[in-house]
């Protein structure tokens, strides 16, 4: 007996210490896959798209059910709305247009708004909800690498934490911690936008914390809606992550925090859409950093005098 | 033969755990408890528990494997999964000695169980910084809602396995 749980013991003292080099190897290696990994995550990922076609058909149809009780009544809004939309695309598709042109004059040919999209399905969702993440059905070979935006019509819902051949996991916003900061911006029709980051989220009040970074001495404003900017570099601008919820002075005063709501719900899933910023992939950057960047300066410089003299 | 079966059984509830959180309405699903499916532990246990051979370390290399496999496949974080599952497996192996073979032990089992894998999991995510939650909290939010989802989940699996293993054991004696 005493032999024997000697033996458990020293088998556990194993066990820990694998533990431990397995969390240190997986903490290290935190935005890539070993190989082994992805082999198992990839053939996994085929079973699940393969389980996930029935039991989505079946989620479907139960809530098509309930949403057809109010189908009338939305018909009748949706109506009115359509007709308001057809004025507001005509104005969206001249002004387009117009965009086009201007940006051909000024020979600016990367906008901050471009993206490339890639449709992607869930097709399985972390049972451990701590961590908060999604697998979706598209990975490296259909384009996706990491730190690309996740985004549905509603709004933003995370970013690709790692991306295997066929797969890729997907951190939601829901649990975003202080390694995923996205830089963000307060639009206002009048007045100057507001810059901040969007440092976490608050597990307490469910929601974002968007912490100001520049004062435009205007005043945050509960409803008023925060998009991604441009700054941060991996996400394409004008993305709708939220709405502000409430506005709160941090610790020592100096600067505000608010609560942000998110635009979408995490919890709905179904399709997303991978978003890339366009003709900024890291080989074309590799290729020619130095060259874009000083034209880019040289452009923004010529686009800048040109405001001002105007 | 047996090996391959358990071994697609075991795959199957390995997936369908990933799918298991979108069968729920989104009302429960919204609400600040979380509810964690451990059906792979849960299955190996009652497995464990059905069986009358001394090979139970059989299933706590089950339980290694797979805990492992869930740790690829749903949390990028290896080890946690199949430290805790193998534990907590050997937990079952030593209550199974004690306790009769009835469904009111067989859930007693699959809680205490559960109580190990959690507590594992709850300890290394505290101490890695992936979650900050005071234990209490965690105790009502978490860990009481994972039990009572389990459970349930062992109550309806339970005739089955029974089933399974008595038409075995007939087979055996015939």
């Amino acid at each position: 007996m005493s032999f024997l749980k000697r033996k458990s013991l020293f088998v556990m003292l194993i066990g820990i210490i694998l533990m431990v080099v397995l969390i240190g190897y997986s903490l290290t290696n935190k935005d890539k896959f070993s190989t082994p990994e992805k082999l198992v995550k990839d053939s996994v990922g085929w079973v699940q798209g393969i389980a996930y076609k029935p039991v989505d058909f079946i989620v479907d149809s139960i809530s098509n059910l309930q949403n057809l009780k109010m189908t009338y009544d939305e018909n009748q809004v949706l109506r009115e709305k359509i007709t308001e939309y057809k004025t507001l695309a005509l104005e969206n598709r001249e002004l387009e247009k117009e965009n086009g042109e201007l940006r051909k004059a000024l020979e600016l040919n990367e906008s901050k708004r471009d993206y490339d999209s890639i449709n992607a399905t869930v097709i399985a969702r972390s049972p451990e909800r701590w961590l908060e993440q999604i697998t979706i059905d598209r990975g490296k070979k259909h384009g996706i690498e990491e730190n690309m935006a996740v985004i549905t019509a509603e709004g933003m819902i995370g970013k690709v934490q790692k991306s295997s051949h066929l797969t890729s996991s997907v951190q939601l916003l829901t649990g975003f911690d202080n390694l995923n900061r996205i830089s963000a911006i307060v639009k206002r029709e009048k007045g100057a936008d507001t810059f901040g980051l969007i440092e976490r989220y608050d597990q307490d009040t469910e929601s974002l914390v968007f912490r100001v970074i520049e004062d435009s001495k205007q005043e945050l404003k509960e409803g008023e809606k925060v998009f991604s900017s441009n700054l941060g570099g991996s996400y394409p601008a004008d993305i709708l992550i939220g709405e502000i919820k409430e506005v709160v002075q941090d610790q020592y005063g100096l600067t505000k925090t608010a609560l942000i709501k998110p635009a979408a719900n995490v919890y709905d899933l179904n399709n997303v859409i991978v978003v890339d910023r366009s003709l900024l992939t890291s080989l074309e950057i590799e290729k020619d950093e130095a060259e874009s960047k000083t034209l880019e300066d040289e452009e923004t410089e010529e686009a800048i005098d040109e405001d001002e003299e105007l | 033969m047996k090996h391959f079966i358990l071994t697609i059984i075991l795959f199957g509830l390995l997936v369908s755990e990933g799918v298991a959180l979108e069968l729920l309405p989104e009302s429960i699903i919204n609400l600040s408890n979380i509810i964690v499916p451990h059906w792979l532990l849960i299955f190996l246990v009652l497995i464990n528990f059905f069986n009358d051979g001394d090979k139970s370390y059989v299933f706590i290399i089950y339980a290694i494997i797979f805990g492992l496999l869930v740790d690829i496949v749903y949390t990028d974080i290896l080890g946690v999964y199949m430290f805790a599952y193998g534990i907590s497996l050997f937990v079952s192996t030593l209550l199974k000695r004690i306790l009769q073979e009835n469904i009111i032990m067989a859930i007693l089992t699959g809680i205490l169980s559960i109580i190990t894998a959690e507590a594992v999991i709850s300890g290394v995510y505290t101490i890695i910084n992936i979650t900050n939650v005071y234990w209490l909290d965690n105790l009502f939010d978490r860990l009481f809602p994972t039990i009572i989802a389990n459970v349930i989940f062992l109550i309806v699996i339970y005739p089955i396995v029974k089933y399974i293993f008595s038409k075995y054991s007939n087979e055996a004696y015939n």
